[in-house]
């Protein structure tokens, strides 16, 4: 009966899609009728008909993903979703992992309805490689690395379990790398290289000495000779001597004479390009031993600035300096008031958490804090009551907030809109970072201060703030 | 923070404004009325004329103000009516953390001065709260104004009559043409035949003509014939269920005319009235071809044991610009809602809310093996209906190549692909509601073993 209808309105549907005129009197569902109101009257019955006795047919192979993971941390409570979404309209990673790096400090992850990590995790909090590997189709459950699932496992997760392999044992890790390394990609070889730095020994130099001469990426090149260069091995001498060809020592000082190392002043382009390019390729060491003087004595004596150049031997000081002579000369840097949080990013591989603290500690109350990006790189987020102390008190947020009340102050004489001055747009990437990095009740301090200087209560600039403040959770 | 009559009255764009703005101050008609921590700004919802409530945020420093409801006049009555409220019993709201809907206003605001141009007009608080007498009615006007009403509706039914018939004739024509002709100009043939339509006061119909390219191109092409036929086959049940005009029902009036006012249902005593706790969805803005936005709010009962749903329905001119959601998925709170009269009521108004400060599950429904049954027999009493909310037992979200699909125990429902999240498709969806238009499903929300997924989240 069914199969009879279906089959004479499926006839009914081609005539109709084809046009023309057709006689349906004999039609059941025409009742009678003839020419257009019988059409109109089978239309009519059609137009239940399939909706009424037919029911959607399954596909065959429906694909169905992977169940999502069960999430290692409690999921952000339901209220604070909105807020969350709201901040992580931002396109800008750093946000990204400025808050979701909070909230895990603060024992909570991010709903995975609300936002999946990035396929490259690097930069988040490691809680969210499961969702990294789902979102990219791959299989989740917990592996120990080894030759046969080297290839297997998620960059992150790859990275994390290296790491944890070389702390164990340093001759595994490294015939590991040796093995597959070459497989990876440069900025992964990279990654894994770092990781050497734990447990660094002359074991390593075979290796080390063939990356720094035979890999594809002058990154990963580079990075083998600053290890290398800690281990006390001497490569190219004849760049080492070039570079030190572009510099002269000279003595400064009218009470206390000191020597003074820099870059010959009238250098052109192409020999500034030249520079640049040795203070890539050229170890510490080297450049002590070409200008005839310890790495202490060079590290002592070369001038700071805050120029590319200065930047770049930096650089080559925080890759390949002996680590006594590296903090002579980042104990020069913070003195001469040429230290920031930038620089300090390059050398926390060799400082204990506690030195790191301690030294951002006195970079906060003597630098320029404008891109707090570097110093949450440096510290990670939720820095504790010390350090938000710290910054709370600091020359440059007490000048930010006399800067912030001077624009806001233009609003009230009508002088234009305070949201398009310039100072208020970076203030407001200022406070964004500076409430990633606080404790809740700093974040409530800091809320406070922005009202007493005239910023509305409900103004955007403050919603990571109370973001900060409404999460639940420790609090160091 | 207080305030002042006086700047009421000189914030107030003209007398007629305070006069309707102070009708509005009932606490019946504010169930939400909040004060910033720091007293600076005031907000609240207000039940106006509309299905949805208006929105409504003042800030006391200046007295800016920002209104959800489409008026042009600024500040609008239910600003205004806000001011009056506070200047008058500032205790009576509740000090809350300042919504997103509200911060997001404050970040795009110009900073304007709120005072109105003087007009010349004296404005008056005092003269606005005045009960003026009403004039007595002429029984001879009186007689002449109902005889001029049956006459304007005669003319209407007579128009509206003539109107279906074209529309029928149309129709005839597209059969007789060729329905893979209209579908090469579904949108230019379909707006044609409505514009006749409007000229015939069907208006309402006019408009949902106007909506099957979007509801039929949507589509993939193998579907399109058959949800085409079906949308026209209904065209010809409604115009016969209207036959002549003089006894229509009044389901199909509305389809065709358009729902009656606020105050009409509510003075009708044989609408359905259900009180109880309910659940926001989703509210859907959809743009129509005659320059309206149709808002749609989606309600989920939560008291019963068998599912409940209503929809809050709106429209305001797309000239206005985007006009803030009064809801946001996932709000729950007490009501009591008064249903249009239909053989399955759906379409109400809210006739009283309360705010709820916890929040409850969804009610643990039977599971029926025809998932569509509820469709089905709503189709025999209104065979007219486009779409209706549905209740899915558990199940998951399954894809083949682009499209993706709901798979349960005993059926499985093609999906509405855009907006479907990736991590939705990997969670157990413990029950579900969607619209189904009885060819493909659009998800409104899920209850997952990830919490709730509302789609418009």
């Amino acid at each position: 009966m069914l199969e009879d209808t279906l089959s004479r309105l499926e006839a009914a549907k081609l005539r109709w899609m084809t046009g023309g005129e057709a006689d349906v009197r004999s039609d059941p569902f025409a009742s009678g009728a003839q020419g257009v109101e019988a059409q109109l009257r089978l239309l009519a019955q059609a137009a239940l008909f399939r909706q009424t006795c037919l029911r959607p047919s399954a596909p065959s192979k429906l694909t169905m993903v992977e169940p999502l993971p069960a999430p290692p941390l409690p999921l952000l409570s339901t209220h604070l979703r909105p807020a969350f979404r709201h901040i992580m309209q931002q396109q800008d990673r750093s946000i990204w992992q400025g808050l979701t790096g909070l909230m895990a400090a603060r024992g909570v992850m991010a709903h995975p309805f609300d936002w999946l990590p990035p396929q490259d995790t690097n930069g988040y909090a490691d809680i969210y490689i499961p969702y990294a590997k789902w979102k990219a189709g791959l299989d989740n459950h917990e592996m120990e690395l080894t030759a046969e699932t080297w290839q297997d496992m998620y960059p992150a997760e790859r990275r994390n379990a290296f790491a944890d392999l070389r702390a164990k044992d340093t001759t595994a890790a490294r015939a590991m790398i040796e093995a597959y390394g070459s497989t990876l990609s440069a900025d992964e070889r990279l990654g894994l290289i770092d990781c050497l730095a734990q447990g660094l020994g002359a074991d390593d130099i075979p290796y080390l000495t063939e990356v720094s001469t035979k890999d594809r990426s002058a990154k990963v090149k580079a990075r083998a000779a600053g290890f290398l260069a800690r281990l006390g091995v001497a490569s190219d001498r004849d760049e080492a001597k070039e570079l030190a060809a572009f510099m002269e020592k000279s003595t400064k000082g009218i009470i206390r004479r000191r020597k003074e190392i820099a870059l010959r002043r009238k250098l052109n382009g192409a020999q500034q390009n030249r520079v640049s390019a040795l203070l890539d390729t050229v170890t510490f060491t080297q450049l002590a031993a070409a200008l005839d003087i310890t790495p202490d004595a060079l590290a002592d004596s070369y001038v700071t600035e805050k120029n590319t150049t200065a930047l770049q031997f930096w650089g080559l000081c925080a890759r390949t300096a002996p680590r006594d002579a590296l903090l002579i000369y980042w104990a020069r840097l913070r003195s001469d008031g040429v230290a920031n949080f930038s620089r300090l990013a390059g050398i926390t591989d060799q400082l204990s958490r506690d030195q790191i603290m301690a030294e951002a500690q006195g970079l906060v109350m003597s630098a320029d804090l404008t891109d707090l990006r570097d110093m949450l790189a440096v510290t990670g987020p939720d820095v504790g009551r010390d350090m938000s102390d710290a910054l709370l008190n600091s020359p440059f947020y007490r000048a930010q907030l006399d800067a912030l009340k001077t624009a806001l102050a233009k609003r009230a004489t009508g002088d234009g809109d305070y949201r398009h001055d310039p100072m208020v747009a970076q203030f407001g990437g200022f406070v964004t970072q500076l409430a990633f990095l606080v404790t809740a009740e700093h974040a409530r301090r800091v809320a406070s201060d922005l009202q007493k200087r005239g910023l509305h209560a409900a103004d955007p600039i403050l919603h990571p703030l109370n973001f900060n403040i409404a999460l639940q959770g420790k609090t160091p | 923070m207080s305030l002042g009559t006086s700047s009421i009255e000189n914030a107030a764009p003209d007398q007629a404004s305070l006069k309707a703005a102070s009708k509005l101050v009932s606490p019946a008609k504010w169930p939400e009325r909040f004060i910033s921590g720091d007293g600076g700004l005031i907000f609240g919802a207000c039940q106006g004329s509309g299905a949805n409530p208006y929105r409504v945020v003042v800030d006391l420093s200046d007295l800016g103000a920002k209104c959800s409801c489409p008026s042009r006049k600024f500040p609008c009555k239910h600003a205004l009516a806000l001011m009056l409220q506070y200047s008058g019993g500032p205790a009576d709201f509740v000090q809350a953390d300042v919504p997103a809907w509200v911060a997001d206003w404050l970040g795009r605001r110009r900073k304007t001065t709120t005072v109105a141009p003087s007009s010349g007009e004296k404005k008056s608080i005092a003269a606005a709260q005045m009960i003026e007498p009403e004039a007595p009615v002429d029984p001879k006007v009186a007689a002449r104004n109902a005889a001029a009403a049956a006459k304007r509706a005669a003319a209407t039914r007579a128009a509206i009559t003539d109107g279906l018939a074209e529309m029928e004739a149309w129709i005839a024509d597209q059969l007789r043409a060729g329905l893979s002709e209209l579908l090469a100009d579904l949108t230019g043939r379909c707006r044609r035949i409505a514009s006749r339509l409007v000229d015939a006061k069907a208006g309402t119909l006019a408009g949902r003509i106007d909506g099957i390219p979007a509801r039929v191109l949507a589509l993939p092409q193998r579907d399109r014939p058959d949800v085409l036929i079906s949308e026209l086959g209904k065209l010809v049940i409604i115009a016969r269920d209207w036959g002549n005009g003089t006894s229509p029902t009044p389901v199909v009036r509305r389809v065709i005319m358009g729902a009656e006012k606020r105050e009409v249902l509510l003075e009708n005593n044989d609408a359905l009235r259900h009180s109880g706790l309910w659940e926001v969805l989703v509210s859907r803005d959809e743009t129509r071809r005659d320059g309206l936005i149709a808002r749609s709010t989606w309600l989920l009962g939560l008291d019963d044991s068998s599912p409940r749903f209503a929809v809050l329905q709106d429209f305001f001119p797309a000239t206005m610009g985007k006009q803030g959601a009064a809801f946001t998925a996932g709000q729950q709170f007490k009501a009591e809602l008064i249903f249009y009269p239909a053989p399955t009521p759906l379409r109400a108004q809210i006739v009283e809310r309360r705010v709820v400060d916890e929040h409850h599950p969804w009610p643990i429904t039977p599971q029926n093996r025809d998932i569509l049954r509820g469709f089905t027999e709503a189709l025999i009493h209104e065979p007219w209906i486009t779409e209706l909310p549905i209740f899915l037992p558990s199940g998951r979200l399954g894809k083949k190549e682009d499209a993706h699909y709901w798979t349960g125990t005993d059926a499985t429902l093609p999906l509405v692909s855009g907006g479907i999240s990736d991590s939705v498709m990997g969670a157990e969806l413990r029950q579900s509601v969607v619209l189904w238009n009885g060819s493909v499903a659009d998800l409104l929300a899920s209850d997952t073993n990830f919490g709730r997924y509302y789609s418009d989240a």
